[in-house]
């Protein structure tokens, strides 16, 4: 669950329930607390005020519909609740943008101005930040912490394989394995939010950047 | 595996690097495999699978393995992953 204590409100996903009860005090923090920061996430993407507010307005919204239409109830609980709302915020944008410029005839001469013209050019530099983030994190670890990541996440290769190479016990590779890992994790997110500072991404979020993208393609990333 | 593997224990920390690795796997470029491997890198690397590679050389090693794709798809040839 969360840390932040809006989220301590909120209900077991596992409770079929859990949904009908959420109480007042939980949705008014999510609007009080989630909404502006949703808005300026959405914002920092190019998204105009009316329509961040909108799709914003549309999200909170179906946090409290009935069912079937509850947004609520299709979480999870993987990860925090406000990463996974800031996605299904992003995603609705960028399908919403997406929507217009299939709807919208327009002049040759307007085409620059499109709103998903921008989104197309966020959406590379979303991946242009977190491939250089990732990049920067895995490029910092040792050679030994980056081949290990490499044969038991790239290549699956089996623990018990690998500690004869290192001729090391299981549970000191499976410490080594998850230091590189939290490494990799805390340097990508301290890195993106470096760079910048309105992009609210869980590390979860990282593995659907890389799912859609044509990030690495360059042949220097293992180097 | 190991019982006590965090990998084991928290899938949600394995999921993003699979992506990750996954994808960068992907992204290797088609090159000449095993054949463009320096010989006496692929025996260093049989050595190596074999745990027999002194300690205070495997950095080392694992940096030359590190600059190819190619090198280290080879290595995980021989550990029997690729």
């Amino acid at each position: 669950m969360h840390a932040d204590s809006v989220f301590q409100l909120f209900p077991d996903p596992a409770s079929t329930s859990g949904w009908q009860n959420l109480s007042t005090e939980f949705l008014s923090r999510l609007n009080e607390e989630l909404r502006p920061r949703m808005i300026s996430s959405l914002a920092s993407r190019g998204a105009s005020r009316d329509v961040a507010e909108d799709v914003v307005s549309e999200i909170l919204a179906e946090c409290v519909a009935e069912s079937p239409r509850n947004l609520l109830s299709r979480f999870k609980g993987e990860g925090p609740l406000d990463g996974w709302l800031l996605r299904v915020a992003i995603n609705r944008l960028i399908s919403r943008q997406r929507r217009e410029r299939l709807m919208e005839p327009a002049e040759i001469g307007e085409i620059e101005s499109l709103p998903c013209e921008s989104m197309e050019v966020m959406e590379e530099a979303l991946q242009a930040i977190v491939s250089k983030a990732l990049r920067e994190a895995i490029e910092s670890l040792p050679a030994e912490a980056r081949l290990l990541l490499w044969l038991r996440h790239g290549y699956g290769i089996p623990q018990n394989r690998l500690c004869i190479c290192w001729r090391s016990t299981p549970s000191k590779l499976s410490r080594a394995l998850s230091s590189a890992r939290r490494i990799v994790r805390d340097q990508t997110l301290r890195s993106i939010q470096t760079e910048d500072p309105g992009l609210h991404l869980q590390w979860q979020d990282i593995s659907g950047v890389c799912s859609n993208s044509l990030l690495f393609s360059e042949t220097r990333h293992v180097a | 595996m190991s019982p006590d593997s965090s990998i084991d224990s928290d899938p949600s920390a394995e999921d993003p690097l699979k992506e990750i690795f996954g994808f960068l796997e992907k992204s290797f470029p088609e090159g000449a495999g095993e054949s463009a491997l320096p010989p006496e890198l692929r025996q260093q690397m049989e050595k190596f699978a074999e745990g027999k590679i002194p300690l205070t050389e495997i950095e080392g090693l694992c940096s030359q393995i590190l600059r190819s794709p190619e090198s280290i798809r080879a290595f995980a040839q021989i550990l029997g992953g690729a």
